[in-house]
């Protein structure tokens, strides 16, 4: 017999598992993302007498609040290998249908409720699209993108409105000196955090986007995962939107408009792919401030939108490159 | 090499723990498989030789349940099972390692070894609490004790070399070895170099030192040859001839898988 011709088994100990924790915290892409967000905070203050002070940075968390709650719906989504671009439509419905609704007399409480349950029902027609038609998300939800714009603006017979009720703007409210969006923006990331990373379904939407057909022998049902996190991903949409709707206090159709692109640059920055099986909830929370930090503290250096939208473009592009550098740098 | 641990030899004793007899599978005009009786034997490895297109393959699909047989039936400890899906084979206690290893890059060592069987509490099914320290500790172990060098239980699997990734498949296919009887391995050593390729054989024996039928799919004959203690050669979806895998030489081997043989030596 030659039993012992393998050496024994390399030390599993707690200090290597330790020191292989440690060097994928410090090399991870959140860190050098919360550098770079710390040395872009530090330019802005540094050019701007206005940029850190409370103020300001209670603003860019309000920004960042309706951001992240969208952005973490779509991260859920590319962690299970899908994608969903119709988000910006999906809030703009969603804000119209909660404020009209609330115009023509529905309680409040009842026309936000409904203005959520219409987020959900868009994130689970996408899911059905992709799942029973087999049709490619990017296509799908491109054309619910263009679907949804239309819808919001037959609600509105095109035309934006403002609703002057202090109830309807509750999300313009400060409680304890914190914007009620920030609230939240700490509800959505402990509960994701939790469901994702904590949770058997969580660790299946990783498993589901990082190999769908070993996720198939290993029993699970792909398609009912995906229908899932698109109809959950609804869920957000519909929160965001009814939020963003508050923010505005007004029924606007083109609400949504350019959101893509910032909920986008943000989920890709903090580390989500389109290969899927990757994202998570905090690179998405840094990447959202990160971005709209950027958009702010360039909106008060006089320089104009149509330039931050380009910069931001650029940034998501950056991201993706960074993302998937070849091991030995670019050629 | 005559340290080959075989209890049962070659079925002298005691029934086959898994039988196929009459197995037929055809894809629109091809015959898979056809007419296929095999014996696989209690701690037994059964090499499977063939050309490409032989029908190896699908036969192993067959038992795993992911392909269905046209006709034949599977038999285990003697009583004839359904094996329809995935599902069916895993409850009798048969695992498959595919090809492709289906492991999952982006998840760690202890979250491949675990997938689908991860141990949670509070909540019930899906929506349970992941127990990660136990997964850590419990994959940690059974690496340990197949003699499996990782560094890290929380390394993600997409790092390791193919060797490493092999031995990974293997660790999660004997996770839960009080359930197990059979593994299914197609092509195991197929993308690994000479020194990674000798230590999953030594892991394979290892595991069927410990208890398990295997199963095994294969170019390399003379690896092949090594490792089993008979060799089943198919050729256009037929079973062609066993062997003794002491007994016979890889030009018998190579012979079979090219003419075929007019005299099967019956069911394997």
């Amino acid at each position: 017999m030659t039993a012992t011709a393998t050496p024994p088994g390399a030390p599993l100990d707690s200090r290597a598992q330790a020191a292989a924790r440690a060097r994928r915290i410090l090399l991870g892409q959140h860190v050098l993302l919360l550098i770079a967000l710390i040395l872009l905070g530090t330019y802005f203050t540094s050019r701007l007498d206005f940029f850190l002070t409370s103020q300001n940075v209670l603003t860019i968390l309000r920004f960042s609040a309706v951001t992240f709650i969208v952005a973490t719906g779509f991260t859920l989504v590319l962690i299970g290998g899908g994608l969903d671009l119709s988000i910006g439509s999906g809030m703009a419905v969603v804000g119209v249908t909660a404020g009209k609704l609330f115009q023509a007399g529905v309680p409040l409480v009842l026309a936000f409720v409904i203005g959520v349950v219409v987020g959900i029902a868009i994130g689970w027609v996408n899911g059905f699209i992709v799942t029973r038609f087999r049709i490619n998300p990017l296509i799908a939800t491109l054309a619910m993108l263009f679907v949804l714009l239309g819808a919001a603006f037959i609600i509105t017979d095109g035309r934006s409105q403002q609703i002057r009720d202090d109830g309807f703007r509750f999300a313009r409210e400060n409680v304890g000196g914190v914007p009620v969006p920030v609230f939240f923006l700490i509800a959505t990331a402990v509960l994701s955090v939790v469901l994702l990373h904590s949770t058997k379904v969580g660790r299946h939407l990783f498993a589901v986007g990082g190999n769908p057909d070993a996720a198939r022998q290993a029993a699970m049902n792909v398609d009912r995962f995906r229908l899932g996190m698109y109809t959950v991903a609804g869920l957000y949409t519909g929160i965001a939107g009814v939020l963003l709707a508050s923010d505005l206090g007004a029924v606007a159709p083109n609400s949504g408009r350019n959101w893509e692109l910032y909920v986008a640059t943000a989920v890709f920055l903090g580390g989500a792919s389109l290969t899927g099986g990757r994202g998570s909830v905090l690179g998405t929370l840094i990447g959202v401030v990160f971005v709209r930090t950027l958009s702010n503290g360039l909106t008060q250096m006089a320089v104009r939108p149509q330039i931050v939208l380009i910069v931001v473009g650029t940034a998501m592009i950056l991201a993706v490159a960074f993302d998937q550098r070849p091991k030995g740098g670019f050629r | 090499m005559n340290e080959h641990a075989s209890p049962n030899g070659n079925g002298s004793n005691g029934s086959p723990l898994l039988q196929l007899r009459g197995i037929c599978r055809s894809f629109g005009p091809v015959r898979a498989v056809h007419e296929v009786d095999v014996d696989l034997h209690r701690n037994e490895i059964l090499g499977i030789v063939g050309d490409n297109g032989a029908g190896k393959s699908t036969l192993m699909k067959i038992i795993a349940g992911t392909v269905s047989p046209d006709s034949g039936h599977i038999l285990m400890n003697g009583e004839q099972v359904e094996i329809t899906t995935a599902q069916d084979s895993r409850r009798l206690g048969i695992e498959m390692i595919y090809q492709d290893l289906a492991l999952f890059d982006n998840l760690d060592v202890a979250a491949n070894v675990f997938i689908g069987r991860e141990p949670t509490r509070g909540l019930p099914s899906l929506l349970g609490f992941l127990e990660r320290r136990r997964m850590h500790r419990e994959a940690a172990a059974l690496l340990e004790r197949l003699n499996i060098m990782i560094g890290s239980t929380r390394l993600p699997v997409g790092v390791l070399s193919g060797g490493q990734r092999q031995m990974v498949a293997i660790a999660r296919a004997v996770a839960f070895e009080e359930n197990n009887h059979v593994l299914l391995m197609d092509e195991p050593s197929a993308a690994l170099g000479a020194t990674e390729s000798a230590t999953v054989t030594e892991l394979i024996r290892d595991i069927r030192r410990d208890g398990l039928s295997i199963m095994i799919i294969s170019h390399r004959i003379p690896e092949v040859l090594d490792l089993a203690d008979r060799v089943m050669v198919m050729k256009r979806g037929e079973h062609v001839a066993t062997l003794d895998a002491r007994a016979t030489s890889v030009e018998e081997c190579v012979n079979l898988i090219v003419a075929g043989a007019p005299d099967a030596t019956g069911p394997a």
